[in-house]
């Protein structure tokens, strides 16, 4: 997506959807999502959506001729086919999985259980079904679409106006997004990726600053992403679910997974974690426990198959279950001091699940950690100094402050100060910055997203 | 809001104008680069006109054809691949008006690998005398993922350009070039195992060998013939790299000097890589003088020249 190529491409069907009749806007947005996953796949990655575009269309449709007391077995055949396929492709043959089917499938699946409890209608028209789940911006890497908030707008599209405001603050933000992806992640992978990449010749501060600069790597990666098809979508006229809100600023657990990854941790809270922690409500304060632990060991499968991402799962669960379970009803508001301190331990506990994540095996993770322990600073410093370069490390540092500084502060993600740039001339004068400062200062050889492989 | 969309898009190409105007002044100075001077220097009407990549600056000394009376000159440029050959030698034609009588091109499997034809890093299409847009080639060659790079690049070369032109800088400085007929000149040598850089190596070589540039190979190679050059194919020496390619990889790449030869061409045989000690290499891979002398001495017999002792 940072590609000319994507570009170009995004260029001409902005074009071509707001300047063909309004009726056909629909036809021309499948047909570019098409068009863009033909262009990245496999014939066996579009046979797989296609798949789940006509088996999700149908089982709506036949959920839909049936009374409502009688669409859960239709539901759990719906739910069972496609997490069958999610299943067989992740663990039975990983390296050909189509590219973004985690995505696809949830989106798909959110579909089907809503329709269920009633809170969407079936949707007739099987094109707005089929660009709803393989609508371009969204396809490869999210935001999950959710069917309350995307097929009303799919079926209204036609009736959208063109609006300057939407343009414009579509296109903002994938500048925001770009610069976050190719000026901050893509310069911190380049500290973060060869110590990770070869942890067994990394000892000390040689893993260390990496592991503390690999948060903001994951986050400005994603987060990039997800800015890039938020905006390309608003320029589309449609809005797509927000993804992140500062959950770096985040002052608990589970403050922060409110803010992180919220168009997939708002599905599985809605669709796993809210019905068993009310179906086992009898279980007192182990209900929502048991919900926490179902949650994360599935988001754990959704990511895939290695055990590193159970073990990510279960460190996230079980500090989860320990809040959950001293949670005490507190009215005082926190004190700054607090915040920071609360702050500074959400940032300890991203920084080690993180290297869970990030590690190819569990044995991995030891040596890491192992690794880390053996200090010896000085030397240490100066190996990391000739590997990177003084300015390159504090440079990565300033990046890494400015992303957590931005966390601290109330109010939307947007290009950093623009909000405060009232003038036309200083706005402008912001975005000549932020583009030049990517084509001048970005890493734009690269063009793979880390949750492009989820 | 027509209007502000108007002006939206018109400030909008204000804001990028100037990254792409600087971009297009990259070739405004004669470059500075050794890889491109090398280009631009050519000696016109050579007998024997050599294209190809490292192992080709390195590893042939046109100045011992020089001694035997006959005129060479030596092309090669840093990760060219068949399609900078391509660029190469149609260039040499159009920017001196003369053919050379011999066209003599570099062919082993790193020619098809994926490092060759580094756009990014030696932007000869610019250099040329009829210079290609980064827009042609990104599309005929599909780099999209890099265009942006080959823009930043030649937007930087522009400025410094445009530097340069601002001190009067316009002609290139051929004397280094000139003085050796292009080749690189090294007396270091390697260390003795001569096997480094192996991560390096790998990423750049290719699992699966594209044919489509076996076809781009012949087309240059008939268009040269058809205008009345001798076009010989030579395998200059490689070490290091030769250790990465599959063996089916290397299957297709001999079946390739097979169509070169069904089709009329000369194929020098490659020479034996014992003969050539880590003294005769610079690195891992590239020959220096000593080597370079052997392997030129070796074409020289297979072209049929006496050569001097």
């Amino acid at each position: 997506m940072i590609s000319a190529t994507f570009l170009a491409f995004f260029a001409v069907v902005v074009i071509v959807h707001w300047a063909a009749p309004p009726r056909s806007r629909v036809f021309i947005l499948l047909a570019a999502s098409a068009a863009f996953y033909i262009h990245e796949q496999t014939i066996a990655g579009i046979a797989s959506l296609a798949g789940i575009v006509v088996f999700g269309y149908l089982v709506g449709r036949r959920m839909g001729s049936l009374p409502e007391d009688r669409r859960l077995p239709t539901l759990l055949v719906g739910v069972a086919g496609e997490l069958g396929m999610l299943i067989a492709y992740k663990y039975v043959a990983p390296s050909s999985s189509p590219l973004g089917i985690s995505f696809f499938t949830f989106t798909s699946l959110s579909y089907l259980i809503d329709i269920y409890y009633d809170m969407v209608p079936v949707e007739r028209r099987v094109a707005n079904y089929a660009l709803y789940v393989s609508f371009f911006p969204q396809i490869v890497s999210g935001p999950i679409a959710r069917a309350t908030k995307l097929l009303p707008q799919i079926d209204a599209h036609e009736s959208r106006a063109f609006s300057y405001d939407d343009v414009a603050e579509g296109l903002r933000l994938m500048l925001w997004g770009f610069a976050q992806k190719v000026l901050i992640a893509n310069r911190l992978a380049e500290i973060t990726d060869p110590a990770f990449d070869n942890p067994a010749g990394m000892q000390g501060l040689m893993i260390l600053v990496p592991a503390i600069l690999l948060p903001f790597q994951i986050y400005c990666d994603f987060a990039g992403y997800t800015d890039i098809a938020r905006g390309a979508a608003r320029t589309l006229g449609i809005d797509l679910l927000p993804n992140f809100e500062h959950p770096y600023g985040a002052t608990s657990p589970s403050d922060l997974w409110r803010r992180w990854h919220m168009s997939l941790y708002g599905w599985l809270t809605d669709y796993v974690y809210t019905p068993i922690a009310m179906g086992a409500r009898g279980l007192g304060r182990l209900a929502p426990i048991l919900g926490l632990w179902t949650t994360f060991l599935l988001s754990a499968v959704w990511h895939g198959t290695k055990l590193t991402y159970i073990a990510w799962a279960s460190i996230h669960a079980l500090v989860l279950s320990v809040e959950v379970w001293r949670r005490k009803a507190r009215t005082e508001p926190l004190s700054r001091g607090e915040i920071f301190l609360r702050r500074c331990a959400i940032m300890i506990l991203l920084i080690f699940a993180d290297i869970v994540f990030r590690a190819r095996s569990l044995p991995e993770v030891g040596l890491i950690l192992t690794n880390m322990a053996h200090l010896a600073p000085a030397a240490q410093l100066r190996e990391l100094l000739a590997m990177h370069g003084a300015s390159h490390l504090i440079i990565a540092f300033a990046m890494a402050a400015l992303i957590q500084i931005i966390q601290t502060r109330p109010g939307p993600v947007v290009v950093p100060g623009v909000r405060f740039l009232r003038a036309r001339p200083a706005r402008w004068v912001a975005y000549c910055l932020v583009f030049w400062a990517i084509i001048y200062f970005g890493r734009l050889d690269t063009d793979t997203f880390l949750y492009g492989a989820f | 809001m027509w209007m502000a969309l108007r002006n939206f898009v018109l400030m909008a190409v204000l804001a990028c104008a100037p990254v792409f105007l600087l971009a297009q002044l990259d070739n405004a100075a004669a470059p500075t680069d050794l890889a491109l001077q090398r280009i631009v220097c050519a000696v016109p009407g050579v007998d024997y006109l050599f294209v190809g990549s490292s192992f080709t600056y390195s590893g042939i000394n046109p100045l011992l054809f020089t001694e035997r009376g006959l005129k060479a000159y030596n092309l090669g440029t840093p990760c060219a691949g068949v399609s900078y050959y391509h660029l190469l030698a149609n260039d040499y034609v159009a920017r001196t008006g003369t053919r050379p009588r011999t066209l003599l091109i570099e062919v082993t499997p790193v020619s098809f690998a994926t490092g060759a034809d580094d756009w990014k890093r030696y932007t000869i299409h610019r250099t040329l005398v009829e210079p290609r847009s980064h827009e042609e080639v990104a599309l005929k060659y599909g780099l999209g993922t890099r265009y942006f790079e080959l823009v930043r690049k030649s937007s930087v070369q522009g400025a410094q350009a445009l530097a340069r032109l601002a001190r009067g800088q316009t002609r290139p400085e051929c004397k280094k070039v000139l003085s050796t007929l292009g080749m690189v000149v090294s007396n270091t040598q390697d260390a003795p195992d001569g096997r480094r850089d192996e991560a390096k190596f790998k990423e750049t070589l290719l699992d699966t060998y594209p044919p489509q540039k076996a076809e781009e190979l012949i087309t240059l190679a008939k268009s040269h013939r058809d205008g009345g050059e001798r076009v010989v194919f030579h395998q200059p020496p490689i070490f290091a790299r030769s250790l990465y390619f599959t063996p089916e990889f290397m299957a297709e790449y001999e079946e390739m000097l097979e169509r070169l030869t069904k089709a009329g061409f000369e194929v020098i045989p490659p020479d034996d890589v014992a003969r050539y000690s880590p003294a005769d290499r610079r690195n891992g891979d590239h020959l220096n003088s000593e080597g370079a002398e052997k392997y030129t001495e070796y074409l020289m017999g297979k072209l049929g020249i006496e050569i001097k002792r």
